[in-house]
């Protein structure tokens, strides 16, 4: 361990740091919920969630196949048949502005304040 | 710290080509350990980076161009095995973004930066290298927020891999140096 690889360390665990504090404060739980889940860039659903939503969907593409569970206000994946099974680790999602993702199959399910997945910075604006 | 330049001397010498194979088939197999250990339930999509073991010896032992070899031979030949073109291409991002980020490193600060330093700089460039390469393909910048989560993971694995590298380093060094440059 060198002086040099001290401030390396040290600059990215504060890199890091920052990236979470923005996220945090980016990141709401208040409001109008849409559940959006878009395939390859593409909004393949757009769904609103309220106290009550529960709904599973299953959602079959050319890339793959992946389920969704909308509960509690939030969402997670559970079941995906692709080799990484990260979506599934990313566990349940329920603040505007987080997102799940699973990359074999181009897919991007995220919490956003208005439908059609617009950007969180707006919502929290308006 | 002298590099073995003494094995670029014949570009597809017998001896050259047997090392650097035998590096790849190692970076090969601790890739192959390491999607054993299930690290990415902590932080989802994060790994230990073992194979950059690997990358960053022959990069310190033999230099970037030996490196860029023995890295891309590994990325395609996993990825032919485990993956296919999606994988190929995060890797392929991922893994130069990460290796020329080294070499800058080491051109800059040359004597003054150590193992884990490098290391862990080069599991930095990793991680963005794929975030990157998944934005492009999902079409959605939205994924750069697992970057400070993998930022964190990036320090105690970088370091674990620096100290590992520095073992390797050492011993290579002790057991084919002197032999290897008469040669």
């Amino acid at each position: 361990m060198k002086r040099t690889d001290i401030y390396i360390i040290a600059a990215v665990l504060l890199l890091a740091a920052a990236g979470l504090y923005a996220i945090k404060t980016i990141q709401h739980d208040k409001g109008i919920k849409h559940v959006v889940i878009s395939i390859d860039g593409e909004i393949y659903k757009d769904i609103a969630i309220g106290e009550g939503t529960n709904e599973k969907i299953e959602i079959k593409t050319e890339y793959g196949y992946n389920a969704v569970y909308i509960h509690d206000g939030g969402v997670e994946a559970i079941d995906a048949d692709c080799r990484d099974q990260i979506c599934k680790e990313t566990g349940f999602i329920s603040k505007v502005g987080q997102t799940i993702v699973c990359l074999p199959h181009k897919l991007v399910v995220t919490i956003s304040a208005e439908s059609g997945g617009g950007d969180e910075a707006d919502a929290v604006s308006q | 710290m002298k590099q073995m330049q003494f094995l670029n001397k014949k570009p597809f010498g017998a001896r050259r080509l047997v090392f650097l194979g035998l590096l790849v088939s190692q970076s090969l197999v601790l890739y192959l350990i390491e999607s054993l250990i299930p690290l990415s339930l902590a932080v989802p999509g994060a790994k230990l980076g073992l194979s950059n073991i690997i990358g960053l010896s022959t990069l310190l032992l033999f230099g970037i161009g030996d490196a860029f070899l023995v890295t891309m031979m590994r990325i395609t030949i996993s990825s032919l095995f485990w993956g296919g073109m999606s994988v190929f291409l995060f890797s392929v991002c991922g893994g130069l973004l990460s290796l020329f980020a080294m070499h800058a490193l080491k051109s800059v600060f040359k004597e003054k930066i150590g193992v884990p330093g490098l290391s862990v700089a080069g599991a930095v460039f990793h991680n963005m290298g794929q975030l990157l390469a998944a934005a492009v393909v999902i079409e959605n910048i939205r994924i750069i927020y697992y970057l400070p989560m993998l930022l964190l993971a990036a320090v105690p694995t970088g370091m674990l891999v620096g100290v590992c590298t520095h073992f390797m380093t050492m011993h290579i060094r002790k057991i084919y140096g002197s032999r290897l440059s008469g040669l």
